[in-house]
């Protein structure tokens, strides 16, 4: 089940949301749960809190409560990194590029600029990558550490450190574990290319088994192919 | 074949004699396996097999070696007690042997043992076992023994062992010499002396080595405990150094024009690669100044920065002057680490976002980074991403008692968050 979660002050602005809903979402899957809200509430908390489903929240970032949409946002996004973030605003382009970082926010949304459309398209893109915020949640005693399945791009066993590496799209991590604990953490993407390597098959553009390596969509060239894991990793892909 | 069963039975006696020696000598009271006492049975049977063929010259050796391994094997203890009073066994029971020897040699029960009956050696054996009963039993001796043994393991350097390993050989050669004489081998006496020449060489030789091994490994120790002394100096200086930079920022956010520029100027004297202030005509006043102080160098880059400030209470009055001085070297730290680290990416974003509860404010701070992290070794001491000179920051607040630091890795973000308690009163 997906839910919708609406939270808008203005009562015209939260009619035409109202409209997108029924045309986008309601007419094509049944199992859609829309609510709607003009302030932050008790109720809303518990919602929020309620992480045993997939939510969309479309919300105002000016309400006319001491808390905004963004102090909402926040709430949000300190338990709950898989559902979505859609901002009806009119706010300065600087705090929405803070923002969109910040709160992994899906979209900034014009109130007065051809919103309806706007909201159809996201909407519609929510639905197709389906939810894809799965994360890999790791901690010590140092740090706790939460990174997006679909932004790592594959783990390498490195064995003079006896630690994990961890490649992301923009950074790497080392992690004193093994590679059979952290394969146990991740999800059916991942799949292993190499005794000391795993690798999410979604991010790979090219195999080149006679040569052992592969190739990433970032472009990378990784050598961590062996002919080994080929049956596994031709099953799956 | 009765005399390989006499000699058994003499080697029994003075092995046994020599183990109970060793307890009362070196004061032995633990507890020790009391079968391991059984070993002298094999000792005694080899023993006696070298004297059924007459090897007396090699019995000689093997004895004193069985009487080493034996106290070794059953009182376990460390090799330098074991040498120093297996030695000094050795030393007494060969003394009390010649003391022994000499008075049967001025009396006429001598010419009995010339007629070479075992049984009369066992006799002797005996009675040199009764006199070095009565010997280790004396207390005074025991506890000289034990004295002289204290005094001797103070003493670093290698004198010791090289002083036993010289009485070792000594002794040796004097019984070599002695079984050589008594049995007339004279033309190989000269071979003798010449084997005793080298093996005094090759001592020396070692001693030598020893010596200068001991005065390499003395001199290293010294080198290592200095140059530890002096890291340990640095380091203080450095930790020392940055706290007073981030107190004195602390006091700067909150005092006048005339105070920040003396402020500047203690700053400039302990750091001369700060970018200052100064030309700043107002500082902001509490938090909100370090926040500025450390913005301010960015203030032409591509920074993306937003500040969620939702603190309505004066921070400087709500926290003890510890308190205060805390926060802002943990604000200042954190925010010269974020600052560095989101300077680096594409996004350069930054969050401050600032909140306060009841009984306590809350400062997180969230930047994009694009590092490789070891994060078994983040926060711990001079571990740092950037040039080396750096990573005594972090590590440097946590442990603190009246701040809690938080750190957390989310995708691309690097969260930190700086918790102090408000003064209650």
């Amino acid at each position: 089940m997906t839910s919708f979660i609406v939270i808008e002050d203005d009562k015209k602005t939260q009619e035409t949301i109202k409209e997108v809903l029924r045309r986008v979402v309601i007419s094509k899957d049944h199992n859609i749960n829309i609510k709607y809200y003009t302030k932050y509430s008790k109720e809303l908390r518990e919602i929020i809190n309620d992480t045993s489903h997939r939510k969309v929240y479309i919300m105002d970032i000016e309400l006319e409560t001491k808390t905004s949409g963004i102090d909402i946002a926040k709430m949000i996004r300190e338990i709950d990194w898989e559902s979505e973030i859609i901002f009806i605003t009119s706010h300065d382009k600087m705090f929405e590029t803070v923002y969109r970082s910040i709160y992994e926010v899906f979209d900034f949304i014009e109130k007065f600029y051809n919103m309806e459309d706007r909201l159809e398209k996201d909407i519609e893109l929510i639905f197709k990558k389906n939810f894809d915020n799965k994360m890999l949640t790791v901690s010590n005693r140092n740090v706790d550490l939460q990174i997006f399945y679909r932004s790592i791009t594959y783990i390498t066993r490195d064995k003079e450190e006896r630690k994990v590496i961890i490649h992301t799209d923009s950074n790497i991590f080392k992690l004193n574990m093994n590679l059979s604990d952290i394969s146990q953490l991740l999800d059916d993407r991942f799949i292993q290319s190499h005794r000391s390597c795993i690798v999410n098959r979604q991010r790979v553009h090219e195999w080149n088994w006679p040569k052992s390596y592969f190739i990433l969509d970032t472009g990378e060239k990784v050598d961590y192919l062996s002919k080994k894991f080929k049956k596994e990793v031709e099953k799956v892909c | 074949m009765l005399d390989t069963i006499y000699c058994f039975i003499a080697g029994c006696m003075i092995q046994g004699i020599l183990i109970y020696g060793y307890r009362k000598i070196s004061n032995f009271q633990n507890t020790y396996n009391k079968k391991r006492i059984l070993i002298i049975i094999p000792f005694a049977l080899i023993m006696a097999v070298l004297n059924y063929y007459n090897l007396s010259s090699v019995h000689t050796i093997c004895s004193i070696f069985f009487y080493y391994i034996d106290y070794a094997f059953i009182y376990r203890q460390n090799k330098n007690k074991v040498l120093f009073y297996g030695t000094v066994l050795w030393l007494m029971t060969a003394l009390v042997d010649m003391i022994t020897m000499f008075t049967l040699s001025i009396t006429s029960i001598i010419e009995l043992f010339s007629s070479n009956l075992m049984i009369l050696r066992v006799v002797d054996t005996m009675a040199i076992c009764l006199i070095m009963y009565a010997i280790y039993n004396i207390k005074s001796l025991n506890q000289n023994l034990s004295k002289v043994y204290d005094k001797i393991k103070k003493i670093k350097f290698p004198y010791f062992k090289i002083f036993l390993i010289i009485a070792v050989i000594t002794s040796l050669g004097l019984t070599f010499f002695a079984i050589m004489q008594q049995k007339g081998f004279s033309d190989i006496k000269n071979i003798f002396y010449v084997l005793v020449a080298c093996v005094s060489i090759l001592a020396y030789s070692y001693a030598t080595i020893l010596y200068r091994n001991y005065v390499l490994s003395e001199t290293k120790e010294y080198l290592i405990k200095n140059n530890e002394f002096y890291i340990k100096m640095i380091n203080d200086y450095r930790v020392l150094k940055h706290n007073i930079i981030h107190q004195l920022n602390g006091i700067k956010s909150v005092s006048n024009k005339k105070a920040t520029n003396l402020i500047n100027d203690l700053i400039e004297h302990y750091n001369e690669n700060t970018i200052h202030t100064q030309y700043l005509k107002n500082m902001p006043t509490g938090i909100s100044g370090i926040i500025y102080e450390k913005i301010y160098n960015y203030n032409q880059t591509e920074l993306q920065l937003s500040i969620d400030n939702h603190i309505e209470s004066s921070v400087f009055d709500n926290l003890t002057p510890r308190s205060y001085n805390l926060l802002c070297e943990a604000l200042g730290v954190l925010l010269d680490n974020s600052l560095e680290a989101c300077m680096k990416t594409t996004k350069k974003t930054l969050l401050i976002d600032m909140n306060e509860t009841e009984n306590s404010y809350s400062i997180k701070i969230i930047n994009t980074f694009n590092e490789t992290l070891d994060l078994d070794k983040l926060g711990t001491a001079k571990y740092t991403t950037h040039k080396s000179g750096h990573g005594i920051g972090l590590f440097s607040l946590i442990g603190r008692k009246k701040i809690k630091i938080k750190t957390s890795i989310i995708n691309d973000l690097f969260l930190n968050e700086i918790t102090i308690l408000k003064t209650t009163n």
